[in-house]
């Protein structure tokens, strides 16, 4: 037995799990915390809307239709004198809930057919990339608008069909990352040890890969909310009395002249949360770069 | 703190450059001192780390500013001190009086520009030559550097060249002003053993016949014992050992170098004969040792080695140690 | 009186068979593939091309070469990581290349491989501790975690780490260190044969001395079978028994230890160690230089006939034509050039 003395760990700032030092470093960026914080407040708005909304969404007040801002209603009344305040809160739970469900289903089927696509290559790949290609060709709004009418209107709906076209961006970004993955030595190391594929794919790829994946989560995210308040606006999504930021912004749209916040209001909440979702996957992506990581490299 | 042997030709003095980090500030060359004469091979030996890359890019200020920066010093090249000069007379030099190989021959060359353009290029800013004579000049020096078929080679890219053609390309670019000075920095670690013979012998040859000095940066004590007249070895930012590469081999000094050279495994060691490695870690540029930066690894310490820094002290004999500990003794 | 192949066995199997590796006509072959559809093969890279060798239990057997001869792609296709075009891989008795993957997976446990570069080969996202006890989990060696847990310990001990450490990730680690942790994650499944591919190139100078010490001290201990993939002639000195020469995809030496170094045949192996300076002043001046012509041939196009032929200062008229094969010079001591053909003595067993 040799006598070989243990050797020290040699480290300026010993970070313990990735993940609680991707979530530091990306709250060192300013816009990120910043988008951090409303993402926060909205959620907590959607969840306690009941308790935080001064009337009922289906509330009306017919003495003050289309009112301006007042003591009774902060953000006025729409065109059934309900409380639009109310409503943006309550619209903010279906806006909210469609942008995330929508992106994390893309996401839960995309990622691991591109984690097999790309593992796998070969016939299985080349059929993969060419079914989303095909899925592709569609202009996005316009495949999901079509969807959505031939499945009927409703929230479930939009939800799927968004992510009918939304899961080929995930398989394609995370079949980018596999490729590069795939060829570094530890996966390598890790077939020469014996380990079967389904682990390399979710124990040793995935892991590697989920930063970018997770990027584009946030920014989906943003568009999926788009893609609601569209398709809700046209009249596909959401169905009266629901509230939802982009039935609002269509409803309201005619009033413009006359109850002007009853649009703009949505429509804000609608550019606010994309924003956000869009600084948090800013940060993300500054956080990850590796270039910024030098410090924590120990020489050889 | 001359080095004896007459006028050196390049004269460097207390040369410190700092580097700025996320975590704080990297001392990576500190009050580095030494003197490089015409015709000789000076060897800047040590480790990854040891900061003789960044000594040599600071030479032709070449050092990255931020987040590097060279915090004092004194280069004197010709009566001029090259870190108070300004722009215009530094380029001047680059390429013409000093020229660099560098390490990575891949990454070195502009892919998207022939082999000829690149060579001609130095040629063109610093002699003014053009056309047909700086079309010779350029065959003549691929010739020099036995690149095969130069003619049609002059128009390759780097590309369709070998590692170690482009090297030899590196190589001819860099005498072609036909310079005082040339800074080799591991010219030849991303090559092949043999291949790395060729280069060498073809730049000990160049340097021999155009009597120019060479700065030779690298890890490789075998390639330090076949080519270098003389030799500064380098740990933590600074020369710890400076001697003839005579005595260096035939007699070392500073505990590091000993160490060094006996954990290197040599064709020519017994059979059986086991490596002594130098026990612990190459040390934290960003939490260096108290005192000497060795201290930790050394078998010769003492409790003066924990405390304070030991000077570079030059002896009669010209041989430099910077030790508290006279490992004669 | 039989023709011995490289290192001793008859082509007939033995009982109780000494090698434990044994490889005849290897042949790994990579399509280049172009045209507009990427599907016609261009060219073809051939990077190992006819390699017969065996591989003694318990002896570490160097091979050595440099970029493009093939050294990494024979190991790894020893493993079957890479799957060879042509020729057979017998492990113990089996033939490799005959084995699906599932058939495989049990007889890899037997057979591990250290890698070169300490910083890609241990995944940045799992502990060192959960790496070096992967190879337990998935080959079902350990009853418990707190049985994982020992065992890990005890590795990390055994290459001289910390057990401490088991929870923290390859960032934190030098690259000594990290490569400590691939060679315990190498024998956290009790293996009988490691192929090292380069594993002290990617280290510092003095850290390098550590890493060869330790794999002695293992071989001792452990009594493994190692083959040892290096460019660097000195660093295999010290581990190998005996040292293959490999030249563009074939060996074109091989020998014990003390021959090859003392008395080496093959222009390319005298070339190869001329190129490899002494850290020695006096002996430096002393020593001869044999400096290779001209540029390593692609192996998208060996030469014909001998592949070192235009590249040899001793080259002669068949050396253009005719490929020399590895013949026996004295015993143990292999060699395929036509300088020594005739010479070759036959040995009676």
């Amino acid at each position: 037995m040799t006598e070989l003395a243990p050797v020290a760990v040699v480290t300026a700032q010993a970070t313990r799990s990735p993940a609680l030092a991707l979530l530091r470093a990306v709250a060192r960026h300013r816009l990120a915390r910043v988008g951090l914080v409303i993402i926060a407040a909205l959620i907590l708005i959607a969840i306690f809307a009941p308790v935080l909304a001064p009337y009922s969404p289906t509330q009306q007040d017919l003495y003050r239709v289309l009112a301006a801002p007042s003591r009774l209603h902060l953000l006025g009344t729409d065109n059934l004198g309900r409380d639009v305040l109310t409503r943006l809160m309550y619209g903010a739970r279906v806006s909210l809930f469609v942008g995330i469900v929508s992106s994390l289903i893309s996401a839960v089927v995309g990622v691991p057919i591109g984690l097999i696509s790309g593992f796998r290559g070969g016939f299985v790949d080349s059929l993969i990339m060419r079914i989303t290609d095909a899925f592709l060709c569609f202009p996005p709004l316009v495949f999901i608008l079509a969807m959505s009418a031939a499945l009927g209107p409703g929230l479930q709906n939009v939800m799927l069909s968004f992510a009918l076209f939304g899961w080929t961006g995930f398989a394609r970004i995370t079949r980018g990352q596999v490729l590069q993955v795939r060829e570094l030595p530890f996966i390598e190391a890790a077939r020469s040890v014996g380990v079967p594929s389904s682990r390399i794919m979710f124990r040793h790829i995935l892991p590697n890969i989920a930063a970018p994946v997770l990027i584009a989560l946030t920014v989906t995210i943003g568009i999926a909310i788009l893609v609601e308040s569209g398709v809700s606006f046209l009249g596909l999504g959401v169905q009266p009395p629901t509230a939802s930021w982009g039935k609002e912004l269509r409803v309201g749209f005619t009033y413009l002249a006359v109850a002007p916040l009853f649009s703009i209001a949505p429509g804000i909440m609608i550019s606010l949360a994309i924003i956000s979702f869009n600084f948090v996957g800013d940060g993300l992506r500054d956080a990850l770069d590796p270039r910024l990581r030098g410090a924590n490299r120990v020489q050889r | 703190m001359a080095d004896g042997a007459g006028d050196a030709l390049l004269s460097v003095r207390d040369l410190t450059v700092e580097f700025a980090t996320e975590a704080g500030i990297v001392t990576a060359v500190d009050n580095v001192s030494f003197d490089l004469h015409a015709g000789e091979i000076l060897a800047l030996v040590g480790e990854s780390g040891c900061g003789k890359s960044a000594t040599a890019l600071a030479l032709l200020r070449l050092i990255a500013d931020p987040p590097g920066r060279i915090a004092h010093g004194e280069i004197r090249f010709r009566d001029q001190d090259l870190l108070i000069a300004d722009d215009t007379a530094v380029r001047d030099i680059r390429g013409n009086r000093i020229a660099m190989i560098f390490q990575e021959p891949m990454t070195s060359l502009n892919p998207v520009y022939t082999i000829g353009r690149q060579l001609g290029e130095p040629l063109q800013l610093h002699k003014h030559l053009s056309g047909d004579t700086l079309l010779a000049k350029c065959l003549a020096l691929l010739e020099s550097v036995n690149i095969p078929e130069p003619r049609r080679r002059i128009d390759s890219y780097p590309h369709q060249f070998s590692g170690g053609m482009r090297q030899r390309m590196m190589i001819a670019m860099g005498m072609s002003c036909d310079p005082d000075i040339v800074i080799a920095d591991e010219p030849t670690t991303a090559l092949d053993v043999t291949i790395q013979a060729q280069l060498l012998e073809l730049l000990q040859a160049q340097v021999t016949q155009h009597r120019t000095a060479l700065l030779l940066i690298t890890h490789n004590l075998g390639v330090v014992a076949r080519y270098a007249d003389r030799v500064n070895v380098m740990y933590a930012g600074r020369i710890v050992e400076s001697a003839s590469a005579d005595e260096i081999y035939r007699a070392p000094r500073h505990p590091y170098t000993i160490g060094l050279l006996k954990s290197v495994p040599r064709l020519d060691q017994p059979i059986g004969e086991k490596l002594l490695p130098i026990e612990g870690q190459p040390p934290n540029p960003l939490a260096l040792p108290s005192g000497c930066a060795f201290h930790p690894r050394c078998p010769f310490a003492i409790n003066r080695c924990r405390a304070e820094a030991p000077k570079l002290m030059r002896g009669a004999d010209g041989h430099a140690v910077a030790c508290w500990v006279d490992v004669r003794g | 009186m039989a023709m011995r192949s490289p290192a001793g066995s008859t082509s007939v199997a033995e009982p109780a068979d000494e090698n434990l590796i044994t490889l005849r006509g290897l042949a790994v072959h990579f399509p280049v593939r172009g045209g507009l559809l990427r599907r016609q093969p261009i060219g073809i890279v051939h990077a190992v091309d006819g390699v017969d060798l065996d591989v003694r239990r318990g002896e570490t057997l160097g091979l050595v070469g440099e970029s493009g001869c093939g050294k990494s792609t024979l190991g790894r296709a020893t493993l079957q990581l890479v799957r060879p075009t042509a020729g057979a891989v017998i492990f113990d008795g089996k033939d490799l290349t005959k084995l699906d993957d599932d058939e495989l997976r049990p007889l890899r446990r037997r057979m591990q491989m250290v890698f070169q570069d300490p910083f890609s080969s241990l995944n940045p996202r799992m502990t060192v501790g959960e790496t070096v006890a992967e190879p337990m989990l998935v080959h079902g060696l350990a009853a418990n975690a707190a049985e994982i847990r020992d065992k890990t310990a005890e590795l990390f001990k055994t290459v001289g780490l910390n057990p401490n450490m088991l929870d923290r990730f390859p960032h934190e680690f030098s690259g000594g260190q990290r490569q400590r942790i691939g060679i315990a994650r190498s024998l956290a499944a009790q293996p009988d044969f490691i192929v090292c591919d380069e594993p002290v190139s990617a280290l510092d100078v003095s850290i390098q001395a550590q890493i060869v010490n330790l794999f002695e001290a293992l071989r001792e201990k452990l009594g493994l079978t190692y083959v040892f993939i290096a460019h660097d002639l000195a660093v295999v000195r010290h581990l190998s028994d005996r040292i293959a020469v490999m030249y563009l995809g074939k060996i074109v030496e091989i020998a014990p230890k003390q021959r090859l170094y003392e008395s080496p045949l093959h222009p390319y192996t005298q070339a190869l160690l001329s190129a490899v300076p002494v850290p020695d002043r006096a002996i430096e001046r002393r020593r001869e230089r044999i400096v290779l012509q001209g540029e390593v041939p692609s192996p998208l196009n060996p030469p014909q006939g001998c592949r070192l032929h235009p590249r040899c200062a001793h080259v002669m008229g068949q050396c253009r034509t005719v490929e020399p094969v590895l013949q026996q010079q004295a015993d143990g001591h292999w060699v395929a050039c036509h300088l020594y053909e005739g010479q070759a003595r036959h040995f009676v067993p």
